[in-house]
């Protein structure tokens, strides 16, 4: 079995972030595609514009966070600036969170699918994880289809987490098991 | 206006209540948390989260002490936290196992929920619970709870899998439940 290097993808690599990301991160954070689609800190707003100095205060909370790590996805050729991915363990690190956002302008290359191999490999090869969780709004299908792409399950509703267009709408929970992902691991190459 | 049910009044917490709260905690059973906290929390520790708590209008977060309405006697706590204004928040209820069989976790779970529909004006309520502790989930479906959520085998305690659950009750299932009581928060969505 080939080695796999821990973080750094074919096209893609994490690593953490830099008060030089600042400007980059201000800009894709409030592109309107990623309205509603971000993933900041509770207290900062879900859908309104950020600006420079809440993304410095993003920047300085993702930092100080002890269970929880905040992670730069950059282009591995240009060092470009295009998403943000995180994992947090809260109390437990069984069955740790995590998420990504790719910046609109790098979506539908293939980077997510990287990225979520690279941080599946990770808790799954390096961490006690057994259940790996995220979540999204019900409207984002784009993000429902990815997961399950990958082999996440739904397991349940959030009902009203949020309004939008006027209509409340629904966080939909998704969760992939240690055996879950071993069988698709073992079956497939992992950045196909 | 004391929060005042049927069996219960929900006050807040006093020094007599500090070592009776570090009993809770101590006893597997009734801290029946999703993570198993080691029972050795002291008076002394109570007592300074009990000292610590500051003076704020600013709140997301509410605890009360449950006194039995007759007896005056502690009974247990009940909490809400996560507090997001005039939309949700997440309840907790710890009850001491003598009073477990009585009716008064509900008495007090009901004197919270219409305090947070009716004061507080949210919209849903959540609770966490385990597949392996099917009191709480009784006790929450009984208000009118359902089980939105089950992350499968994220929980291991008592030497076993069990699911993280997550329930909610929406604002309208509330008042539904609660023929008596008239909505006039301006309806959303």
């Amino acid at each position: 079995m080939q080695d796999s290097v821990p973080f750094q993808g074919e096209r893609v690599s994490l690593r953490a972030f830099e008060p030089e990301d600042k400007p980059g991160l201000h800009a894709f954070l409030n592109h309107p595609d990623l309205t509603g689609k971000r993933y900041i800190p509770w207290r900062f707003p879900r859908e309104i514009p950020l600006s420079a100095k809440q993304v410095e205060k993003i920047l300085e909370k993702w930092g100080e966070e002890e269970k929880a790590v905040h992670l730069a996805v950059v282009l591995r050729e240009s060092q470009e600036l295009i998403g943000h991915a995180f994992i947090e363990w809260g109390w437990d690190p069984h069955c740790p969170d995590m998420a990504i956002v790719i910046a609109p302008d790098h979506q539908r290359r293939g980077y997510g699918s990287e990225v979520l191999n690279l941080l599946l490999d990770y808790l799954f090869k390096s961490t006690s994880a057994h259940n790996v969780s995220s979540w999204m709004a019900e409207w984002n299908q784009a993000a429902r289809g990815f997961v399950q792409k990958h082999g996440f399950q739904e397991s349940g509703r959030w009902r009203r987490d949020g309004l939008r267009n006027g209509v409340f709408y629904d966080g939909v929970p998704v969760d992939i098991l240690r055996p879950e992902w071993q069988q698709r691991a073992g079956g497939s190459n992992h950045g196909a | 206006m004391a929060l005042e049910g049927g069996l219960v009044i929900l006050r807040e917490e006093r020094p007599q209540d500090i070592q009776l709260l570090a009993d809770l905690r101590n006893d597997l059973e009734t801290q029946a948390w999703s993570k198993t906290l080691p029972p050795d929390y002291t008076e002394a520790m109570y007592s300074k989260r009990y000292q610590e708590r500051e003076f704020t209008y600013d709140r997301d977060d509410g605890r009360f002490i449950i006194e039995t309405l007759d007896t005056h006697e502690f009974a247990g706590t009940i909490s809400y936290t996560g507090l997001e204004p005039r939309w949700a928040a997440t309840i907790g209820i710890m009850v001491a196992k003598k009073f477990w069989g009585t009716g008064l976790a509900y008495d007090a779970q009901e004197v919270l929920l219409k305090f947070m529909f009716q004061e507080l004006g949210l919209r849903v309520i959540r609770l966490y619970t385990h597949s392996g502790n099917p009191r709480a989930v009784r006790l929450a479906q009984k208000a009118g709870f359902q089980i939105s959520v089950r992350q499968r085998q994220a929980i291991f305690k008592e030497g076993a899998l069990y699911d993280n659950l997550m329930l909610d009750l929406l604002r309208e299932e509330y008042f539904a439940q609660h023929p008596e009581l008239v909505d006039n928060l301006p309806q959303l969505g």
